[in-house]
């Protein structure tokens, strides 16, 4: 079985299936260009934990056919997806906000989409059904409106407040 | 740069690049709004027209994002409007911002606000799909005005860049107070006098002088417009192929009695089975689907349009007491026999029923059309019928007409 290693931004060395790493686009990518070369590829911007998190899901989809680019980044602006979530990856994705930012911001980063797709559907129904308060308290948002514009807004909203 | 270091790969992840993000420093939890602009994206897609709302208001940056994105703005737009169908929203008291309503395809105008930002090339698709909805959903915004207006404007309005009829139309309500305004001062056929007492729409593809668009108070005992009897092939066909029952001319000496589109229902004895025909089909519209349309739309959305395709009457005005539906039908633009038909562009929303159906393949879909289940001739013209029973019951109804 062919391997790749992987150097984490905080200095693990961790070996990895190929064809699981290969779904991967980034990592796919510089596999075929031959950038791993004789040393461990270098991910800067993926810690070990994090990066473990992702092989596991890799992992468990590694057989999975890719999309018919149903799911390209084109479509963002189009149509909307089924937040429906499957039930592995419900709980693979039951995780600490923290971790979640980081699964997604490194699935961005390394070109997984459905992984993306997964975190970005678990925020979005995080977000459902919150008032904006809710939603700055869940997701640590601070409020950065001055108080003039904190009231514009609130009635500007009122359209979609029920009463 | 290392050949064994994958560097990053777009500008926009930059702000992933910054050192807190790349090296897990949790020093600093990291909140939603400093996920880079791409990822925010793929979630605010995600969202109903409500959640957007709430989120949009949670800080800068996500107003920021929301407020310029055209597709949450049309989210929020269209759950703008539901609620005021549902009378959840007075809209008379609340509105959206303006910059929601500016960036939306139905909101009030085209320079209100801050234009949307430069998306990729296939936001244009999207739109193009988005906007395949508009003929249905553009009875929504008739039906809000038809509600709350008191019509005195003349609504002139191209009816083949739906965008344009929808933006357009929406615009009537920037002003409720004033009533139907025009739309197109520039219409080469307008004048002062039109605001007065001119009331309906108008094929800008095929522009009619002012006489010819004047229209005429069907009066009681007035035999039913000619351009009925030129519609009967169409609803002959529709009707023999939905139900069975042949039209035939035998039933024309009761057409020409019947005072009104109920009259016409009443007469042909089938208003009561096209109105639950309306609903079932609407209810199927949403409930079964038809293939992908329920990965392009949600079920609010379509919910909605099944709403606005049974209830609202496309061609219906109101105004100094006058109750209006014109019979728009012009044979001579039969598009598969399917043009016009209640003042819809059927052809249109056929058309654009197909497309929804299967987006993925234009070609496909032209195909699939010419070979076209029954069932969609059943769904437009029950939802016709379903806009006419509903009009029909609730209103005394006079019948104006187009005859090109």
């Amino acid at each position: 079985m062919s391997t790749v290693q992987i150097l984490t931004s905080d200095g693990q060395t961790v070996t990895v299936d190929r064809k699981v790493v290969s779904k991967a686009g980034v990592i796919d990518s510089a596999l075929a260009s031959g950038a791993e070369g004789n040393s461990p590829l270098k991910l800067d911007n993926i810690s070990a934990s994090v990066l473990e998190k992702i092989i596991e899901y890799l992992k468990h989809h590694v057989d999975d056919q890719p999309d018919d680019g149903e799911d390209s980044d084109d479509d963002i602006d189009g149509p909307r997806r089924d937040p429906i979530i499957d039930t592995w990856d419900a709980k693979f994705i039951e995780v600490d906000l923290e971790l979640l930012y980081e699964l997604i911001l490194a699935a961005n980063y390394l070109d997984i989409k459905p992984l993306l797709d997964l975190g970005c559907k678990t925020v979005a129904n995080m977000i459902k059904g919150k008032t904006p308060e809710e939603i700055r308290s869940h997701f640590n948002i601070p409020a950065d409106f001055t108080p003039e514009e904190e009231e514009q807004i609130r009635l500007e909203n009122e359209w979609a407040e029920d009463r | 740069m290392p050949p064994n270091q994958i560097p990053s790969r777009h500008a926009e992840l930059m702000d992933f690049a910054q050192p807190n993000l790349i090296r897990g420093d949790r020093s600093r939890a990291l909140n939603l709004a400093e996920l880079p602009e791409v990822v925010i994206e793929r979630i605010t897609a995600r969202l109903d027209g409500q959640s957007l709302a709430q989120l949009a208001v949670s800080c800068r940056r996500m107003r920021y994002l929301i407020y310029t994105s055209k597709y949450s703005c049309d989210i929020m737009a269209l759950h703008y409007y539901t609620r005021v169908l549902s009378n959840k929203t007075d809209p008379s008291v609340h509105r959206p911002s303006s910059v929601v309503l500016g960036n939306s395809a139905f909101g009030p105008s085209p320079t209100d606000g801050p234009r949307p930002r430069k998306r990729p090339s296939l936001s244009d698709d999207f739109n193009e799909k988005f906007g395949a909805l508009m003929p249905v959903l553009a009875p929504l915004i008739r039906t809000l005005i038809y509600r709350q207006v008191v019509v005195r404007g003349l609504a002139l309005q191209d009816l083949t860049p739906m965008g344009n009829l929808y933006t357009r139309t929406a615009s009537l309500l920037e002003n409720p107070e004033l009533g139907w305004r025009i739309m197109r001062p520039d219409y080469p056929y307008y004048n002062e006098e039109m605001d007065e007492h001119v009331m309906g729409l108008v094929d800008m593809q095929n522009p009619v002088t002012y006489e010819q668009y004047m229209p005429i108070r069907y009066d009681v005992g007035r035999p039913l417009p000619l351009a009925l009897y030129d519609a009967l092939p169409t609803i002959r066909a529709l009707n023999w192929r939905a139900h069975r029952i042949p039209l035939t001319r035998a039933a024309l000496p009761r057409l020409r009695a019947a005072r009104s589109a109920v009259g016409f229902a009443l007469v042909t004895g089938q208003i009561d089975f096209l109105a639950e025909l309306a609903g079932f089909w609407a209810d199927s519209f949403v409930r079964k689907g038809f293939g992908n349309i329920t990965k392009l739309f949600s079920t609010e959305e379509l919910e909605l349009a099944c709403l606005l395709a049974r209830t609202a009457a496309p061609s219906t005005i109101q105004g100094d007491g006058v109750n209006i539906i014109r019979f728009n039908l012009v044979p001579r633009h039969a598009w598969n026999g399917m043009y016009p038909l209640f003042g819809f562009n059927w052809g249109r929303i056929f058309e654009a029923a197909v497309n929804i159906y299967r987006t993925d393949d234009p070609w496909h879909l032209r195909a699939w059309y010419r070979n076209a289940p029954i069932e969609f001739e059943q769904l437009f013209f029950g939802l016709s019928a379903g806009m006419v029973y509903y009009f029909g019951l609730k209103q005394e109804l006079s019948i104006l007409y187009y005859d090109s």
